[in-house]
């Protein structure tokens, strides 16, 4: 790339083909700029009787703001192929540290046309902190196309794999669903396994996740002004947890009332295989000494005599009896 | 339905003089065949292209079971891989580097290993099948596998083959020998399931009828009701299959009926999201299993499994029922029995093979 001055008002300044937007302020560079001016001189293309930017649309911004007529650029060659531009590019700005989502979501969207189905390089992928799972870049890159989400993005509350997980998704029910993570505060990984929930939930109902997500039941822990966040989000899971999972739940609640019926001593614990799958129950026997375990044995045998220990083990009894 | 008709046949210069070439060669006029040193891993699926190569592994494998459930003693015979069925559950998606059909060519290694297993083994009984990493019979009309195979087993003294499939391409098993050594084996499922997740396989019609004409040409039956699925209404889909079958077929033939609820390791879940968008059978309620396989929640498979066995057992009693990869609470709480008080499930199995197809290394 040659190195010139290139006057500001030869700038086509509504093609922004080659921006990869940060949907953010950025403050630092701001403040660079007005102490020392532009050192790392922008990248132009010359296109038709114009010069359109590939890299530096901030600083060239900040210049014609400012009122300077010119500023130095380097030049690509008038043969260079688009995706070679690109290929630069991309590997320039991931060299400029960590990017933010939408500039993530902008350079996977990049990566897939460039590569055309073909599997990107893992370098890339992992310069931008993008898992090698198979339909990750597509999600990415499907998040590039919606700016509502990359804005709340922008915010910090949101975890970027929720974001990703709802790129798909009907532009109400996912900004419904990000209102709600939003509202609750809770970790990436809770996030993600509510928005899965909802997801799955919706599809094995057949019903619209919106639907879903006014159902009256959510509605009202949601607007429970009685709840703390920390709460709704417990209360949330549970519920989509009995919705996702209703067997395994009702099992679970009912293993519960039996074993309250039994009324174990305190020094004894029956645990069940999880997920009941299999023969692996356990008790466990809390004691301190030998006195104690003595007593907790005793009364260890004294439940083997308990017809009420049977109903434990089986789904049914519960209703037979 | 038709067999594939592959126009592009690769085949590794090591097997390109073999038997199963020459057969492909006659049965494929119009494919393209090229020869190479060896065909590479691709990660691109192409239903168009066929691949013999030379298998370099053991040709004779055990089923693949696990410590916590009840395994069948089953050995598979490994001829090839992959299927173009494309059934939405199928586990051969998650091969991703050999996506496309391949066979074997090195057919006479594959009988040379199984007849030192026989011979080694000559008191045991061994119950063989193709069916674990393809289809048994897909192939077949181009192949003509089973033209070696059914007389091979025909031969032997202490072993039976199981012939699995969904298709009905059973042409090529009008008129061989085969002893009462070969079983012929079809999956079955609702009508709802076969619409929805097997698609491109034998309508259960198409396959209940090549069932009773292979009755008819005197082999024996099985049928596996694997994966059972749960959905709205299953128990009206299960039990019309099973009436449709016990109304065509004769218990008597039957060998064995297994079931098996469907199962998958954890990676499936997200490739059958992808390649089968609409398929909904991702989202039933599947715990880790202590195979570190995803399956229904025990007491849903509980459900099935009760269900399926009161049919079955109502319309005959003594028919050989079995329960694919389950553990002694399931098959106790379901079946009212468990494997041990038979001596095992491979005990069980042999059994059913001594009994009625009179095979095993006691009789002559
Ligand atoms: S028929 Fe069997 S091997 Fe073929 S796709 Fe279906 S499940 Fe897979």
């Amino acid at each position: 790339m040659d190195f010139g001055r290139i006057c500001l008002s030869d700038i086509d300044w509504e093609d922004r083909c080659f921006e990869i937007r940060s949907f953010g302020h950025n403050a630092r560079l701001h403040a660079s700029l007005d102490r020392l001016g532009i050192i790392d001189p922008p990248w132009i293309l010359r296109r038709g009787g114009k010069y359109i930017v590939v890299d530096g649309f901030k600083r060239l911004a900040w210049a014609r703001e400012k009122g300077d007529r010119d500023a130095g650029c380097l030049l690509f060659p008038a043969n260079v192929s688009p995706s070679e531009i690109w290929e630069r590019r991309i590997e320039r700005k991931l060299f400029e540290g960590d990017l933010n989502p939408a500039e993530k979501a902008r350079t996977a969207a990049i990566l897939l046309e460039l590569y055309n189905g073909e599997e990107a390089p893992g370098a890339f992928l992992i310069a931008l902190g993008i898992p090698n799972r198979k339909g990750l870049l597509e999600k990415w890159a499907r998040l590039s196309r919606r700016p509502e989400i990359l804005e709340l993005l922008g915010s910090g509350e949101i975890a970027d794999r929720a974001a990703v997980e709802v790129s798909g998704w009907e532009p109400e029910s996912a900004m419904k669903v990000l209102g709600l993570l939003k509202l609750l505060r809770c970790s990436a990984s809770i996030q993600v396994e509510i928005v899965e929930r909802i997801d799955e939930i919706s599809i094995r109902e057949n019903r619209p996740r919106l639907d879903l997500l006014n159902d009256p039941k959510i509605q009202e822990i949601v607007s429970d002004k009685n709840k703390n966040s920390r709460v709704k989000t417990q209360v949330l899971r549970d519920l989509f947890s009995r919705m996702r999972f209703p067997r395994l739940v009702e099992r679970e609640r009912k293993f519960m009332r039996d074993v309250k019926s039994l009324a174990l001593p305190r020094s004894i614990r029956i645990v069940p295989p999880p997920a009941f799958e299999g023969n692996g129950w356990k008790m466990e026997l809390h004691f301190s000494g030998p006195a104690g375990l003595r007593d907790a044995l005793a009364e260890a045998v004294g439940l083997a005599g308990k017809s009420l220990l049977d109903r434990i083990f089986d789904p049914d009894l519960e209703e037979r009896s | 339905m038709h067999a594939p008709k592959p126009s592009r046949v690769i085949i590794e210069s090591d097997v390109s003089n073999s038997e199963l070439a020459a057969t492909l060669r006659a049965n494929l006029p119009s494919a393209r065949f090229e020869i190479v040193d060896r065909v590479q891993d691709s990660t691109r699926r192409d239903p168009n292209i066929l691949e013999v190569v030379r298998f370099r592994g053991r040709l004779l494998k055990s089923c693949p079971g696990t410590q916590n459930y009840y395994c069948c003693g089953y050995r598979i015979l490994h001829f090839g891989t992959q299927c173009t069925l494309d059934c939405t559950y199928c586990i051969l998606q998650a091969y991703l580097n050999q996506p496309n059909l391949r066979l074997f060519g090195n057919t006479g290694e594959m009988l040379g290993e199984l007849s030192t297993e026989l011979e080694q083994n000559p008191n045991r009984l061994h119950r063989i099948g193709t069916g674990e990493f393809t289809d048994s019979l897909l192939l077949d009309p181009l192949t003509g596998l089973s033209k070696i195979l059914v007389p091979f087993f025909a031969g032997t003294r202490n072993a039976v083959l199981e012939l699995k499939t969904k298709t009905n391409f059973i042409g090529n098993l009008v008129g061989l020998d085969h002893n009462g050594r070969t079983i012929t084996a079809w999956s079955l499922n609702s009508e709802q399931v076969r619409r929805s997740e097997e698609p491109k396989s034998a309508t259960l019609e198409e396959r209940l009828a090549a069932a009773r004409r292979c009755a008819d040409l005197g082999y024996y039956l099985a049928f596996h009701f694997d994966p059972l699925l749960e959905y709205p209404d299953w128990q009206t889909g299960y039990a019309e299959i099973l009436n449709r079958l016990l109304d065509a077929v004769d218990p008597s033939r039957i060998v064995w009926i297994s079931l098996g609820a469907f199962r998958f390791m954890p990676e499936l879940k997200q490739i059958i999201r992808e390649r089968h968008a609409r398929s909904k059978i991702p989202y039933g309620e599947f715990i880790r299993g202590l195979d570190g396989k995803m399956r229904y929640f025990r007491d849903i498979r509980v459900e099935l499994y009760s269900f399926m066995g009161e049919i079955i057992r109502k319309a005959d009693p003594s028919l050989c029922l079995y329960l694919c990869m389950e553990g002694k609470d399931v098959w106790t709480e379901a079946l009212g029995f468990s494997p041990d008080e038979q001596g095992g499930l491979a005990a069980m199995l042999d059994k059913a093979v001594e009994d009625k197809m009179k095979v095993g290394p006691g009789r002559g």
